[in-house]
């Protein structure tokens, strides 16, 4: 209260500098353009401050906004205010509800009767604001005497008020629990039925070849095999194994194969598939009551912390690094040496396959440099057939490799800062790219130009990932908050706000049901997509975290830190028999706060202990290396990677 | 908002090109602004820190900050990321300012070429198998708190447990109560241990004489400590019947207080009860005489923890003293518990004989004459044990008219003995001391 009674002096000091007598606060008869002036100059002003108070100075948009367009309305200006209320709405597209309401005012007198303008008009609106965004914004209003007075007639601001609430500014949590409601298709998308037949006669072919093997192979064991009673054994049928697992009925939420166009199937294709189904047959399975898996990590020497980013191929058979000095390196993980072609290859000798494969390096080298972008590398993406290799860097470009001649295929300029991450599509032909200039973009490998650009979030993405079925986009920002986005109308169908620091890392299941999210806050989070919720966070990193996956039946996700750890959790646990205990609750209240006051503490030494929640299973320590990548294989073995960190110095 | 900025070093970078009569609040608008660009780098930078998952922010990372705002980046920064700030006073101002290495080009060129850095190599390894960390030299070892299983980590609340008096522990069902052993031993302790208790109880005396130099003089042993003690305590009770390793315990202990790198302090609440067992205990196995010889070496062993833990723990020894005293005064208690008490209040030196042992010698003396008659051998034992021990007063205090002494007749010496001893003791002395200055110096007690 005591904080109140200062804003209003300052405010009237101010006042009074002005010439407007505090007492009266005539409205002026300001020029209608002045209003989308002045309004406009108020958002440039927000969208360029400091993240660091971003987030609370975008809070005094919207009741600036209703409140211009209701005196607009109020002085008969309709044409102008229309204008005006179609130019800014999309800003404010999480009030859906109100901006209905308010479109309808069209005359003075329907203020006097609207519920909703009465509402404004009668209360202050609440604003929270910390003391340094307070004077920060106070500083901007010094000399805009019509922005001034609508928040000293209009806003409340409640100063040095705590933050207790997190999020989204502008989004009450109940209208973000509308927004999250809106429908979603988070089926997996049908197979193409052209496809599905030659799948399933390709693999009959071998389901019979394995019979027959298996039974000349019991022929020719000895009698005294026989004697010991082993039994003919029918091995186990491939077709039956993707009847179970991949071919599944069209569900009621599948998006429809149009939605997402694809290049129709090729002969590899289709070999690609029965090469999965051969895998699938081998997974283990994985879970917190059976297995757990089995980690392999992969650590790299003398990098000097130049290591940026690491990915390993779909296959398991090629792993890529990134590093701040503008180069990729690829590696092959079965120990093959990598053949490029020959520096001068002729193309009028090339009559057939193995004429070109004559024109092989030989013997090749152990590891391919990739030569091609002009900044630090900051995320790489392998294509789902392995093919082809997507890098992106600080130098604004993204770069498709190929993984069979080693060499830069195309470059994809669009973005105009940064770009931070990149993902390949599950199925291949498109990728998505997210970026500093606060926008994440579709791109497929043959337009040189972005598809659609997802823009909303307040400040730079930094991480991307596809949904399984390739009709979403889910994004995670510096600004605290993971997004959903329809691939085809580029619009946000989710907002999950809950994270107290950036999101550095997504992850969905492969089911498509939950998307697990982690960062800065060393929290991770996972959520249901399908009703947009939070389902548990998970507790127990004590740094930030880097990496997340599913195993492949999605009961175990895997997080890879900078704290030197991997970590494996069950997925389970907390959601399914509703034991979600009360302590994780409270432990996570005074982590909030701790992260509150110290948003980018690094320092080890001020970690506070850690109570890890009860669904922490394992924990798995690595010898002074920062896991940069977790990585599931087709047949559920757990790959990590990261860089030895010799120098224990800050 | 915080000031970092503040207006003087404004003025200061003013002056440094030139501008010197820069206005206050002037300066004070530019410093505002200064700390708001400022913050802007900084939060840009360590975006780029954070991508490329360094903890550290460098050089490059400002550059790249400034590109994306659009100003020059500054060259010459990224090379070294060590910059070490130096502090200088320009007249009243203090400065900080970066040591500048001059480099002769022509040197530079002639120098050999660095070595090349190390290529980036990858190395595999199984983190985990089936979930479980295999103890391989590429995983690091285990924290040891991860070793104790989940559920005796947590401590059950200090007010959980109600001590009944009549012994029934009470509190709520679900206490997880913490195991007795914390710590697991190594496999190469386990066997020593195994190997010093089979010696112990029963080797050879070739085995046993090098097990107790190692238990006197090895100092990796601590961990051992508890278990050791145990088994002492546990092999007294048990044996002091039988008797024969209970000479060999008693060494066992000796050889252990002898070891200077062990701490036996939190244990000697287990050792000494059982130590003075050996001491005061009624009865010992069937060989009639081989228990003077234990009450001997116990007594020896008792002097010593006195000796050693008795400055650090002063009640140690009066508790002792305490225990011993009560036992020999009680006419009850059989004499073989006398004889014990006597050597070992002998044992614990000068002191104690001359201010707890001889003026309740006159108390005993009587019990030991009426004793006398029905078990003779037992009580000359007992009086050989306090003869043997009052020679160890001489000299301690210096006759102050040995002159006069002389002169006192025998027969006066043995009244006064008497008077301070008992008749029955003083007898004994005047016949079997012929020393005067040990009669002396019982009498000056």
């Amino acid at each position: 209260m005591n904080k109140m009674a200062t804003t209003d002096e300052i405010v009237r000091q101010y006042l009074e500098r002005m010439g407007i007598e505090p007492a009266g606060l005539v409205i002026r008869n300001y020029n209608p353009e002045e209003y989308k002036k002045h309004y406009s100059s108020l958002r440039v002003y927000v969208e360029g401050s400091l993240d660091k108070y971003k987030g609370e100075l975008q809070r005094v948009l919207w009741p600036i906004f209703v409140h211009a367009y209701l005196e607009l309305v109020s002085k008969e200006y309709i044409t102008q205010a229309t204008e005006f209320f179609d130019t800014f709405q999309s800003d404010h597209s999480t009030h859906i509800k109100e901006l209905k309401s308010l479109r309808v005012i069209a005359h003075a007198h329907h203020i006097k009767e609207n519920e909703l303008a009465q509402n404004f008009l009668s209360k202050k609106f609440p604003v929270q604001m910390t003391n340094t965004a307070y004077d920060i914004f106070i500083d901007f209003l010094q000399d805009k005497s019509f922005l001034l007075r609508i928040v000293n007639q209009h806003l409340n601001i409640e100063v040095g008020a705590s933050h207790t609430e997190i999020g989204i500014p502008g989004f009450s949590s109940q209208e973000l629990e509308e927004f999250n409601q809106q429908e979603v298709q988070l089926g997996h998308m049908p197979m193409d039925p052209a496809m599905r037949d030659e799948i399933e006669k390709k693999l009959n072919d071998e389901d019979n070849y394995r019979i027959a093997q298996t039974e000349a192979e019991y022929q020719a064991g000895t009698d005294d095999q026989k004697a010991n009673g082993i039994v003919y054994q029918q091995p186990h049928s491939l077709q039956q194994e993707f009847m179970e697992k991949v071919k599944r009925e069209q569900s009621s939420d599948a998006p429809e194969r149009a939605s997402i166009p694809l290049p129709s199937y090729k002969g590899s294709d289709i070999h690609a598939q029965v090469e999965l189904i051969k895998d699938m047959s081998q997974r283990i399975e994985l879970g917190p009551s059976t297995t757990l898996p089995s980690v392999c990590f992969y650590t790299f020497h003398n990098t000097h912390n130049s290591l940026n980013c690491i990915s390993i191929s779909e296959d398991s058979s090629l792993i890529a690094g990134g590093f701040s000095d503008s180069y990729i390196k690829l590696w092959s993980l079965k120990g093959e040496k990598l053949k490029g072609f020959q520096d001068f290859v002729n193309l009028s000798e090339i009559n057939s396959a193995s004429d070109l494969e004559s024109k092989r390096e030989n013997p090749g080298t152990d590891l391919k440099k990739l030569l091609g972008h002009s900044g630090p590398i900051f995320g790489l993406s392998f294509s789902p057939d392995n093919k082809y290799l997507v890098s992106c860097s600080e130098d604004r470009t993204v770069r498709l490799w190929s993984t069979d001649t080693y060499t830069n295929v195309v470059c994809y300029k669009g973005h105009n800062s940064p770009v931070w991450d990149v993902d390949f599509s599950p199925y291949g032909f498109y990728f998505a790219t997210a970026g500093h200039d606060r926008t994440a973009r579709l791109w497929s490998c043959d337009h040189i130009y972005p598809l659609r650009i997802f823009a909303g979030h307040l400040s730079d993405v930094d991480c991307v990932k596809f949904h399984p079925n390739s009709k979403y986009v889910i994004t995670g920002s510096i600004d605290k908050s993971v997004r959903m986005w329809d691939v085809q109308r580029g619009s946000c169908f989710r907002i999950f706000s809950g994270h107290t620091g950036g999101i550095y890392c997504l992850a969905v299941s492969p089911d498509g049901r939950i998307l697990a999210s982690g960062g800065e806050d060393k929290t991770i989070m996972l959520w249901d997509l399908g009703d947009g919720k939070l389902l548990k966070q998970m507790i127990g990193h004590t740094d930030v975290i880097y990496s997340l996956d599913f195993s492949r039946e999605g009961t175990i996700l895997a997080s890879g830190s900078a704290d030197n750890t991997v970590r494996l959790w069950d997925v389970k646990k907390g959601i399914s028999d509703d034991s979600f205990d009360m302590d994780s609750l409270s432990t996570n209240k005074v982590r909030s706060q701790d992260s509150e006051t110290k948003p980018y503490s690094y320092m080890k030494s001020s970690a506070p202990t850690v109570i890890p929640t009860k669904d922490l299973m394992t924990t798995l320590l690595t010898k002074k290396t920062p896991v940069y990548k977790i990585y599931f294989t087709r047949r559920n073995l757990c790959l990590a990677a990261g860089a030895y960190c010799a120098s224990t110095r800050m | 908002m915080d000031k970092i900025f503040p207006k003087d070093t404004i003025k200061n970078t003013a002056d440094s090109i030139g501008i010197t009569n820069l206005k206050d609040n002037a300066a004070a608008a530019l410093a505002l602004d200064a700390e708001y660009r400022i913050h802007e780098i900084i939060q840009e930078a360590n975006k780029f820190m954070r991508h490329s998952k360094r903890t550290k922010l460098t050089g490059e990372d400002i550059n790249n900050a400034l590109r994306v705002i659009n100003v020059d980046p500054l060259y010459g920064f990224t090379l070294n990321d060590n910059f070490k700030f130096q502090r200088t006073l320009a007249g009243q101002q203090e400065l900080l300012f970066m040591d500048d290495d001059e480099y002769e080009f022509e040197t530079l060129i002639t120098s050999p070429m660095p070595k090349l850095p190390a290529e980036v190599t990858y190395t595999a390894h199984w983190l985990a198998v089936e979930g479980v960390q295999p103890a391989i030299p590429h995983n690091p070892p285990p924290p040891i708190e991860d070793t104790i299983p989940e559920s005796s980590r947590k401590k059950a609340p200090p007010n959980a447990i109600v001590q009944v008096p009549n012994g029934v522990v009470t509190g709520t069902s679900d206490i997880e109560l913490k195991p007795l052993v914390q710590h697991v031993i190594s496999q190469e302790l386990k066997v020593f241990y195994d190997k010093v208790t089979k010696t112990i109880k029963g080797g050879d005396s070739k085995m046993k004489v090098s097990v107790l130099y190692s238990l006197q003089h090895d100092t990796g042993l601590a961990q051992l400590l508890p278990y050791f003690v145990r088994f002492i305590c546990e092999q007294i009770g048990q044996n002091i019947k039988k008797n024969t390793i209970v000479e060999s315990i008693l060494e066992m202990t000796n050889a252990l207080i002898n070891n200077t790198s062990l701490r036996l302090e939190p244990y000697l609440h287990h050792l000494v009860p059982a130590i003075l067992t050996c001491v005061v205990r009624k009865k010992f196995g069937p060989d009639p005489d081989y228990h003077w010889k234990i009450r001997d070496s116990a007594a020896l062993v008792l002097a010593k923890i006195c000796d050693r833990f008795g400055m650090e723990y002063n009640t140690l020894q009066p508790r002792v003293i305490k225990t011993l005293l009560s036992a020999l005064t009680d006419p009850t208690k059989s004499l073989s518990t006398h004889y014990g008490c006597i050597v070992a209040l002998g044992a614990l030196g000068r002191e104690v004989i001359k201010t707890i042992l001889v003026p309740n010698l006159k108390t005993y003396s009587e019990i030991l004459e009426q004793r006398k008659n029905v078990d003779k051998n037992k009580a000359e034992r007992c009086e050989n044990a306090i003869l043997e021990i009052l020679p160890k007063l001489k000299g301690s205090s210096v006759p102050a008219d040995s002159d006069q002494n002389s002169q006192i007749s025998d027969e006066d010496l043995q009244q006064r003995l008497a008077d301070k001893i008992g008749v029955h003791l003083a007898k004994q002395i005047m016949d079997k001391i012929s020393d005067n200055e040990v009669i002396m110096a019982t009498l000056n007690c």
